[in-house]
């Protein structure tokens, strides 16, 4: 008797699963679905705002255009979020290390925070003149706090009793930097880069407004604001949100990876 | 013997905090054998912790001297002459059974010092039973398990002198009793040094050679008594008269000398 009851709640289980999959999916196609429905029901124009059918199909008529658009910025946010990452994480290791170090970054890295970076975007390309170098400092500059903030309390995070352990065998600073420290701040860095993958992206299109480049998915946006190309702004968007997707999934499944071992410090 | 001579001499620590200050330990004096184990027992407060950690050259001492073999503390750490095992397991979460047993050994072995060869690791895993969970990440394991591991860890160093702090605290009763009997196997196995801290007074007289009874404000040592129950020590023990003689000598030591 007990036995088909335990397998039959098992089945129910296993249908509740299959549906929390494919929850985010028809989260994704209602919205859509949606959206097409007014604009045709509601009869929109479309140079004013066209629906998603009609922004795909304009995009299937050119994916060249949207792949090297998209090449272009993919390849600047990628590099911005990396130098971010870098330069974050040895100052994130020093300010870990000196709380009067901490102390003084930390005010530096709240103005960067709390200024709005489409401000002091024209300041930079007047600086550093048009062009990549622009583009990637600004990324870096949008990425850099989550990173900083993240790393400092990633390295900090170790057990106590494990760094007395690593004192009682005399071990080097640096050793319990790379077998301790860093490997601690994974969680903290992976949290970071899942909110810098957007981040980088906006950094990534910002610049291409800004630094006079003549490629990229912003440099498309904005010839479509001042040609009035509607598809081709929508179209520049969906690729976007294409791409920040896509790079969020990646993380995600980074994340699922490397922090296997991990499972006891987030339970 | 693979243990060490620990000598303890005229120590004191003052702790100051915000004008505050806390005599956490006055002129202690101590001396412990080549392979014997001792327990530092007390109540919370008495300074047990600090003495240990000052034996291991992790907190300085105010006055007085430590000497393990002749060497002070410092030395003896650079050394690596000493094991340590905390009061929780403090394991490397992301890291297997066999590779946290390996963790410190490994950074020893970076400065020049071989820890216990593989085949007597193997057997002082064998001898706890964790055989079968080498390849096991800490998160799957019990609370008893986890504290096994951490002696393992602290045995396979190879120290003459292991430094544990309540390393049972944690643990429920029926899994801290099992554990007694490990750690005591452990120790014959290896011939270490031990010093032990702990506040259960049964738990002193079964591991110890001897036991040292320290008081609170200021933390001191307030009696040595010597533990004559023959060796080795098992379960059955715990039932003679002279294990509960001993027990209620030290129950009556501790009175005394509780402020």
């Amino acid at each position: 008797m007990s036995a088909p009851t335990l397998s039959s709640t098992m089945g129910t289980e296993r249908t509740r699963f299959s549906l929390l999959a494919l929850a985010p999916v028809v989260g994704v196609v209602g919205f859509l679905g949606l959206w097409q429905a007014f604009v045709t029901v509601a009869d929109v124009k479309r140079f004013v705002l066209p629906g998603p059918w009609s922004i795909a199909k304009h995009m299937a008529d050119d994916p060249g255009f949207y792949v090297s658009n998209a090449r272009a910025t993919l390849w600047e946010a990628f590099l911005g979020f990396m130098l971010s990452f870098v330069v974050a994480m040895i100052l994130a290791a020093i300010m870990a290390r000196s709380r009067f170090v901490e102390r003084a970054g930390l005010p530096i890295s709240v103005l960067i925070q709390v200024t709005p970076i489409i401000a002091y975007a024209p300041a930079i390309v007047i600086w550093l003149g048009p062009g990549l170098r622009s583009i990637l400092t600004i990324t870096s500059l949008v990425c850099f706090v989550p990173f900083l903030v993240n790393g400092i309390a990633g390295l900090r995070s170790v057990d106590p009793l494990l760094l007395e352990l690593a004192r009682s065998v005399d071990t080097s600073e640096l050793e319990v930097l790379r077998r301790l420290r860093i490997p601690s701040s994974f969680p903290y860095l992976l949290s970071a880069a899942k909110i810098n993958v957007g981040l980088s992206l906006i950094g990534a299109v910002l610049g291409e407004f800004f630094a006079l480049t003549a490629n990229g998915l912003g440099y498309a946006v904005k010839v479509a604001q001042s040609r009035n190309l509607v598809d081709q702004l929508w179209g520049s968007i969906f690729t976007l949100a294409l791409l920040g997707s896509a790079a969020t999934l990646f993380i995600s499944g980074l994340e699922r990876v490397a922090l296997r071992g991990h499972a006891s410090q987030r339970s | 013997m693979n243990g060490a001579t620990v000598a303890i001499d005229g120590v004191t620590k003052t702790f100051r905090t915000r004008g505050r200050s806390t005599h956490a330990l006055t002129s202690v004096d101590l001396t412990i054998g080549n392979g014997e184990f001792v327990a530092l027992l007390g109540p919370s407060g008495c300074g047990k912790s600090t003495l240990l950690r000052i034996i291991g050259g992790l907190i300085e001492p105010d006055q007085g001297a430590i000497s393990i073999n002749g060497a002070g503390p410092h030395s003896a750490r650079r050394a690596k002459q000493f094991g340590l095992v905390p009061q929780a397991p403090a394991l490397v979460p992301w890291r297997t059974v066999d590779d946290n047993i390996s963790f410190l050994a490994n950074l020893n072995a970076k400065a020049g010092r071989t820890a216990l060869s593989a085949d007597r690791v193997n057997e002082l895993v064998d001898a706890v039973g964790l055989r079968d969970f080498r390849q096991a990440y800490p998160h799957e394991l019990s609370g008893g398990m986890q504290q096994r591991v951490a002696l393992v860890r602290g045995f396979a160093l190879g120290a003459p002198v292991l430094l544990m702090d309540e390393p049972f605290a944690a643990l429920d009763e029926i899994t801290r009793a099992d554990a007694r009997y490990l750690l005591l196997d452990l120790w014959t196995r290896t011939g270490a040094t031990v010093i032990f801290v702990t506040h259960s007074i049964p738990e002193a007289v079964i591991l110890s050679d001897r036991v040292v009874v320290m008081a609170a404000r200021p933390g001191r040592v307030a009696a040595t008594r010597s533990i004559s129950l023959p060796r080795p020590r098992t379960a059955d023990l715990e039932d003679a008269p002279e294990f509960h003689e001993h027990v209620r000598e030290l129950r009556a030591d501790l009175r005394e000398h509780h402020a």
